[in-house]
């Protein structure tokens, strides 16, 4: 049902038409006296495309998703959800947004069932809250969307610190897709897996968000992951916005403004030789 | 695997002229000097010599190398009148309201003896001797059981002091955990109270307490309950502020509020924490429970201080051997729960 919208090279900034998924506008953020995680990052997902936002370690890509969700409070600039402010409207606008974590963000001590559960928690009473008691129909969407994410039934009753690290990658997956989002974001999400688990993984996001029509923006430093999964590429180097295009563009010219190799940031652990 | 490139050939020649860290430091030999004449300051003042000096006399005595003194071993008297440890209890018929012969409790029997008992005539004003006859109610594990029954007593008062502590610590750790304490001012006044509960010993305040309560269990309850809420709030909250922030950001991403993330995010991640230090507060509770029934404040703790007053030693050391065995089979008990629950 999802068709591929058309590419935009260099979106014009300052067209911001408030439909957009998720929108930055002059996105700055500084951590102190130091230099600007985010430097005027402005750009519009387009609905239902899979954009991955590439850097290196320390670009400030996290930091513009924690941005988006309200983990962090942008120094200036505007971030927009369906065209409505978060600043302004918080909760609401969290409401529409799933996102998948870096490994280590799901409670290890609880189930596979119960992680994905608790991403309703935040609209529950308390007192449902404090025994865990969700409601039947929830219970039943979690179990149809761990088995859509390939776990078992034994596994989605496991705690899960027993779950290996690509079936953990796919429960916090299935806790992002619980609140029926429209907007899907995901912070390194297979940073911790090896390269044939972390492609399964990338496989399985993009094709459950294109079932559930959600828009994603993910970040990732592995280049060939974001050639082949990404609709549209936004590359970011020290806090600012310097590529925006699709895999082909990505000449060796700009992944090396990209991925700059004489400073200390790499984008691989490559043993030189 | 291949060879070194030249920059890699300089870099490792430098490296021969880099200097490393010593392990002791002179500011450390100048603290530890420092810290010895200090300890052998106060060492003298504390009488630690005299302590050493008569700790080594006790040793030669027990293993015969020298002569008890004569007159100082009262140390020894008390060890010795300690055995046989009581177990059974005696009482004269006469002194139990309501006897009946024909109805005894389970297990026991009476015993007549003949006692001499001096007296003095009222008649002729002189010291006569007469014997009579006396019986006695032998119940043989009376004693015993009515230790038992203390520590039962005892024990209660722990768990029940336990579990108030953790009622109490667990909204005051809230409070005083630094990231989710709702205002500055709660995290402060939290941690000063929850300081101040841990700051006044159980036996100070089971004093007062007693005063306002009266003897009984009442008062030890409190006291415990009081100094172990202390200790739990501010372990607890350390635990909250140590626990991985990942899941907990992960749930705040979602619009999740400080009850949800304590609740789902948090507390998995601190409960076999908190499950130790609830055990090892119950453990200490148990044993903290002997000692203010020193006071007054119920238990086993008040037996032993009877008996200890009227000299009754054989008495002491069976409530002690009690005590010893209870501790013992509480730590066996709480290790494996401490198991099963990590």
């Amino acid at each position: 049902m999802q068709t591929k919208t058309e590419h935009l090279k260099k979106p014009p900034a300052a067209n911001h038409t408030g439909k957009a998924a998720l929108g930055f506008l002059n996105a700055t953020k500084t951590y102190g006296d130091g230099p600007p995680a985010l430097d005027n990052v402005s750009f519009d997902l387009k609905p239902g495309q899979f954009t991955v936002l590439l850097g290196p370690s320390g670009s400030g890509k996290s930091t513009l998703l924690r941005a988006a969700v309200g983990l962090v409070g942008l120094s200036a600039g505007e971030i927009r959800v369906q065209g409505r402010s978060i600043a302004a409207s918080g909760r609401q606008a969290r409401q529409c947004i799933g996102m998948v974590h870096q490994d280590g963000s799901l409670s290890d001590r609880l189930t596979a069932a119960q992680n994905v559960l608790s991403a309703m928690a935040p609209s529950m009473g308390w007192l449902r809250t404090l025994f865990q008691a969700y409601p039947a129909p929830l219970q039943r969407k979690a179990c149809r969307l761990l088995a859509r994410v390939g776990l078992t039934e034994d596994q989605a009753n496991r705690r899960v610190r027993e779950l290996s690290g690509g079936q953990r990658q796919r429960v916090g997956i299935a806790r992002a897709l619980m609140n029926d989002p429209d907007l899907i974001l995901a912070d390194e999400p297979v940073a911790s897996l090896d390269p044939a688990t972390a492609r399964s993984v990338m496989t399985l996001l993009r094709e459950t968000a294109r079932e559930y029509g959600a828009t994603v923006l993910c970040s990732l430093h592995q280049i060939d992951l974001a050639c082949d999964f990404a609709d549209r590429i936004i590359g970011l180097r020290a806090g600012k916005l310097v590529f925006d295009g699709e895999g082909a563009d990505l000449t060796p010219r700009a992944l090396a403004g990209l991925f700059d190799q004489t400073s200390t940031s790499r984008p691989f652990d490559v043993v030189s030789p | 695997m291949t060879a070194p490139t030249s920059s890699s050939t300089a870099m490792t020649g430098e490296a021969a002229t880099w200097h490393l860290k010593p392990v002791f430091s002179a500011r450390a030999l100048f603290l530890g000097i420092l810290a010895f004449l200090l300890l052998a300051y106060s060492g003298h003042r504390m009488q630690i010599d005299d302590m050493v000096g008569r700790i080594a006399g006790f040793a030669l005595v027990a293993i015969g190398l020298q002569d008890a003194p004569q007159g100082t071993s009262n140390e020894e008297g008390v060890l010795e009148s300690m055995f046989p440890l009581a177990v059974s209890e005696r009482t004269p018929v006469d002194r139990i309201a309501d006897f009946d012969a024909d109805a005894l409790p389970p297990f026991s029997h009476l015993e007549t003896v003949s006692v001499e008992e001096s007296a003095l005539d009222p008649d002729t004003l002189q010291m006569t001797t007469k014997t009579i006859e006396k019986t006695f109610l032998v119940e043989p594990g009376g004693y015993l059981l009515l230790v038992i029954t203390k520590i039962i007593e005892t024990i209660e008062i722990a768990v029940w002091a336990s579990l108030f502590a953790v009622i109490v610590s667990l909204p005051l750790a809230w409070l005083s955990a630094r990231n989710y304490s709702p205002h500055r001012l709660t995290y402060i006044g939290a941690r000063a109270g929850v300081s101040f509960l841990r700051a006044i010993p159980e036996l100070i305040s089971a004093l007062f307490l007693v005063l306002a309560f009266g003897f009984g269990p009442i008062a030890g309850i409190l006291a415990l309950a009081l100094h172990s809420a202390g200790f739990l709030a501010k372990f607890y909250a350390e635990d909250i502020e140590a626990a991985d922030r990942r899941p907990q950001e992960a749930l705040r991403a979602l619009g999740a509020g400080d009850f949800t993330i304590l609740r789902l995010a948090v507390l998995p991640q601190v409960l076999p924490s908190y499950a130790a230090l609830t055990l090892y507060i119950l453990d200490r509770n148990v044993r903290m429970a002997t000692v203010i029934g020193l006071v007054g404040a119920g238990g086993i703790g008040q037996e032993l201080k009877g008996r200890f007053d009227m000299f009754q030693y054989d008495r002491v050391g069976t409530i002690l051997l009690v005590i010893f065995v209870t501790v013992l089979l509480l730590d066996q008990l709480a290790a494996h729960v401490r198991r099963k629950l990590i």
